[in-house]
């Protein structure tokens, strides 16, 4: 056995979520290649909570998979809710007074499903309480399949060392006790190590805040909302190391209206919200676009319409984002596919907003913002601050008339000299109106035509400037995915399923969604479909919002799709099921 | 500086006799007697008729969205403490589409001075009944007469732990110049709430109205200014202020209602107090963070 799922179940508040961070970094430093997904629901008590856990030391492991061998259940509904996700020979562990008895099937037996009491609640009760469950649980975990307890042991000193000698003590007492209950080992899993360098366990979101530090983000203005929220938390916890200056606004309106007014003072200034606050935003994104004001905007969408399905996964803002705001105005939309472009988009997305003085969209989803992978720290070797043309108060002259400084001034590339409030010489009104090249409003054609080619000019030197988009694969593929975002990791676990298959599938994703490679798209898709190939768009959306991005702007349909809107993101296998 | 020191390229597009000239004019001589250096003041506006009114004084400006000249404000007061920020705005900005931010704004405590243009009237959609409107108003949107009760400013503000409370009228120049002044010499957050008449669209709240009724605080020496102390707590000495902040139809009080001391919002930001967000260092380290996830 060279991979292990486990899934570790309860309601919400019986530490769920941290059993899933203390295994999954423990599992990261001891070595293996380790994704941990999080299903939640939008209640703080009582419903159905799970974490999957899957870990390889043999080979990476990109994504989440929906079949699991090991299911921890600390209530009847993580054993009644998970039976048909369980693998031939897989296990149920679960407290000893949950009775199950009605839930074993023919079947089940059949494929070697067992199910495995143990004494949970009477031994969390001599340790002192129910705070000791997760790690318990834990220890049966590291006994069924044979892992080294050192590591966890490790993790519990590090997470519980502010929290006295007695909770570790007790911690460590509980985790004996798991290991003890496991009984024998169950699971054989080929523990040696492959790769030994360390590497970080973070989701999406930390990614991107980890990014938009080094890129001297200083300002972020945001309004609570999932699965976004982690992103103001992580960016307030490093207020003082970093000196950020985080408002937690009264709602997205003024979020984002205060990341502009930051934006037009001269700091990088960051929000992060899910689909129903952006569409707060969004009047303000337009004001971002007609002040020409640098701002950088995350929207990590989630399962609507509405309130819709607040914790669940879903990629159907991408026409929200694309069309946020009246009127035309040059923007950038990155979508980012797995947490290492998460940081490399979150850098990238401030240089980007100020050398263009446009505002940034970086769009996630729930799937890449809250699951976790292990990866090598980020290289930040010759990452560079690019901010545009910014002028000084000897430079401002050179765009100066009479005394008046031109904060619109025309220009080849569409892109103005800026001067920051405190630069003499640049006073001058940032506007939402229309305005003349001094920012001074006037509506007559002629100028409205000049402002209006003057900002859309900025979107032909901003597309030169991105990579373009490149097919991912070897030699002459089979077959082409056609996606975005986090379906990367869900591709790579599927091609690789593939190649077991001696199928060669390619996959292209689409990174940029404003401005759009249409040309560069266009010929990678009649590449494979003037040869025949299976060419399938692959979303998590009921409409193929991409696949009616990519008709518009290339003039091809795809008819073949994999779509997906149950809140759930898919999985390699629901991809080759779909296929067949 | 000098009055020429302030000129823009445009002059003001108002209708003639409209309160706004008062406004700009105590907002000019204000700045002049501040002495601020201009490229360090930013006038952060809303949308209407008065909004324009930073194009028509040279210093920075962001002409922001109707009813957001506060958060965007707030953007740059954080981003870069050293600026002097006023925000201006109508009433509907301030009191209608604002009213969420106007309120957080004043217990937040930053230093900003906000000057509401309040006319009474939607002045630049031509005479529609606004939130300070009094019940009953008839016009375009209110046909058979406003229903709702206006709200009443200063008593919101002393609700929402403003630090500066005041109101003035375009019609005295001298004593609207003296209140921007001492608003913006205010450490936090000062209301300037200023009655304005409307010379196109409210007929009945005219500069003969006000006239006739308004007097002022600091020449009325039984008005006690009442204490509050950090924590927004005050004894009966308030009751004289709510009670004045309620006469309208007989006398109208203007000048400052409340003046008192709460540290601000940013002498207490964590972030700042590391350096302000418009300072750049080229290579920010992050090896510490990272080592966190490890």
């Amino acid at each position: 056995m060279t991979t292990l799922n486990i899934l570790i179940g309860g309601p919400a508040g019986s530490g769920i979520e941290s059993a899933g961070q203390i295994l999954g970094q423990a599992l990261n430093r001891s070595g293996a290649s380790v994704v941990v997904t999080n299903e939640i629901m939008s209640q703080i008590r009582g419903g159905h909570n799970f974490n999957k856990v899957r870990f390889s030391y043999a080979e990476k492991v990109f994504a989440h998979e929906w079949e699991v061998d090991i299911v921890m259940a600390l209530d009847r509904m993580s054993v009644a809710d998970h039976l048909d996700e369980i693998k031939d020979g897989g296990l149920f562990i679960f407290d000893e007074s949950i009775n199950v008895q009605d839930l074993i099937s023919e079947e089940l037996r059949a494929r070697g499903v067992e199910f495995l009491p143990i004494k949970l609640e009477a031994s969390i009760k001599d340790l002192g309480g129910d705070i000791y469950k997760n790690v318990l649980m834990i220890g049966t975990i590291l006994g069924l399949t044979g892992i080294d307890p050192v590591f966890v042991e490790k993790v519990i000193k590090d997470k519980f060392g502010n929290k006295g000698v007695e909770i570790i003590e007790n911690n460590l007492k509980a985790l004996k006790k798991g290991l003890e209950m496991a009984g024998r080992q169950r699971f054989q899993i080929n523990t040696t190590r492959k790769d030994s360098s360390a590497k970080m366990l973070l989701n999406g979101n930390d990614a991107v805040c980890l990014g938009a530090v080094k890129s001297g983000c200083k300002f972020v203005a945001e309004y609570p909302m999932t699965p976004s929220s982690s992103v103001l938390h992580t960016m307030a916890s490093w207020a003082k190391s970093h000196g950020i200056v985080v408002k937690h606004a009264e709602d997205e309106i003024a979020a984002m209206n205060m990341i502009v007014g930051a934006g037009f003072a001269g700091a990088r200034a960051m929000t992060a919200t899910s689909g129903g606050g952006f569409a707060l935003m969004t009047e303000a994104c337009g004001m971002a676009g007609c002040s020409e004001t640098p701002c950088v905007v995350v929207e990590a969408m989630r399962a609507g319409p509405s309130t819709g399905l607040p914790t669940k996964t879903e990629q159907g803002d991408l026409r929200q984002v694309l069309h946020a705001s009246q009127g035309e105005y040059p923007r950038l939309v990155m979508v980012p596919g797995d947490v290492k472009e998460c940081f490399d988009m979150g850098f990238e997305a401030f240089n980007y907003a100020e050398k263009y003085q446009i505002p940034v969209f970086v769009l996630t989803d729930k799937y890449l913002s809250e699951t976790y992978v292990n990866i090598e720290p980020f290289n930040v070797s010759g990452l560079a601050l690019n901010r545009g043309k910014l002028l000084d108060e000897k430079t401002v002259e050179t765009q100066s008339e009479n005394g008046f400084y031109k904060r619109y001034a025309d220009s080849q590339d569409g892109i103005s000299g800026r001067a920051l409030p405190g630069t003499a010489g640049g006073c001058h009104v940032s506007t939402s109106y229309e305005h003349d090249e001094f920012g001074d409003l006037i509506e007559d054609a002629p100028n409205r035509i000049l402002q209006v080619e003057k900002r859309m000019r900025k979107m032909t030197a901003l597309k030169s400037e991105l990579p373009p988009p490149v097919v991912d694969g070897e030699g002459d593929g089979d077959m082409l995915f056609v996606s975005l975002g986090s379906m990367k990791s869900v591709l790579q676990e599927t091609v690789s399923k593939l190649k077991g298959r001696n199928k060669n599938a390619h996959v292209l994703l689409i990174q940029y969604l404003i401005p759009f490679h249409s040309e560069e798209i266009k010929s990678i898709l009649e590449k494979y479909l003037n040869a025949g190939k299976k060419v399938v768009l692959v979303e998590q959306n009921f409409t193929a919002q991409l696949g009616g991005i990519i008709a518009e702007n290339t003039g091809i349909l795809l008819n073949e799709k994999i779509l997906k809107y149950d809140g759930f993101q898919m999985d390699s296998e629901y991809i080759l099921n779909k296929l067949a | 500086m000098e009055m020429k020191d302030l000129q823009t390229r445009q002059n003001p597009n108002w209708c003639p006799g409209c309160g706004d000239y008062g406004i700009l004019a105590a907002l000019k001589a204000a700045l002049i007697e501040l002495n601020f250096d201009i490229k360090n003041v930013v006038i952060v506006t809303g949308i209407g008729c008065g909004s324009k009114i930073n194009h028509w004084v040279k210093c920075y400006g962001f002409e922001s969205l109707h009813g957001r000249p506060i958060p965007v404000a707030t953007g740059v007061k954080l981003a870069n403490p050293d600026l002097k920020v006023i925000a201006i705005g109508g009433d509907g900005d301030a009191y209608g589409l604002g009213m969420g931010h106007f309120i957080h704004a004043m217990r937040r405590n930053l230093d900003i001075t906000y000057i509401v243009q309040d006319n009474q009237v939607y002045g630049l959609t031509t005479g529609q009944t606004s939130p300070t409107s009094d019940r009953g108003t008839k016009s375009k949107s209110t046909p058979f007469g406003a229903i709702e009760v206006p709200v009443n400013p200063i008593d919101l503000a002393f609700g929402s732990g403003a630090t500066f409370i005041a109101r003035g009228y375009a019609g005295d120049l001298k004593h609207l110049t003296s209140l921007i002044v001492q608003g913006v010499k205010h450490e936090g957050f000062a209301l300037i709430d200023t009655l304005q008449p409307c010379v196109s669209f409210n007929k009945i709240n005219t500069y003969d109205f006000f006239n006739k009724r308004v007097y002022k605080l600091e020449e009325d020496k039984s008005y006690k200014m009442p204490f509050i102390d950090e924590n927004g707590m005050f004894d009966t000495s308030i009751g004289d202020a709510m009670k004045r902040s309620r006469e309208w139809n007989e006398k109208i009080p203007i000048g400052v209602f409340y003046k008192g001391f709460r540290p601000t919002y940013e002498s207490s930001e964590i972030g700042l107090s590391e350096g302000r967000p418009v300072e750049f260092d080229n290579d920010i380290d992050i090896e510490d963070l990272m080592a966190g996830y490890m």
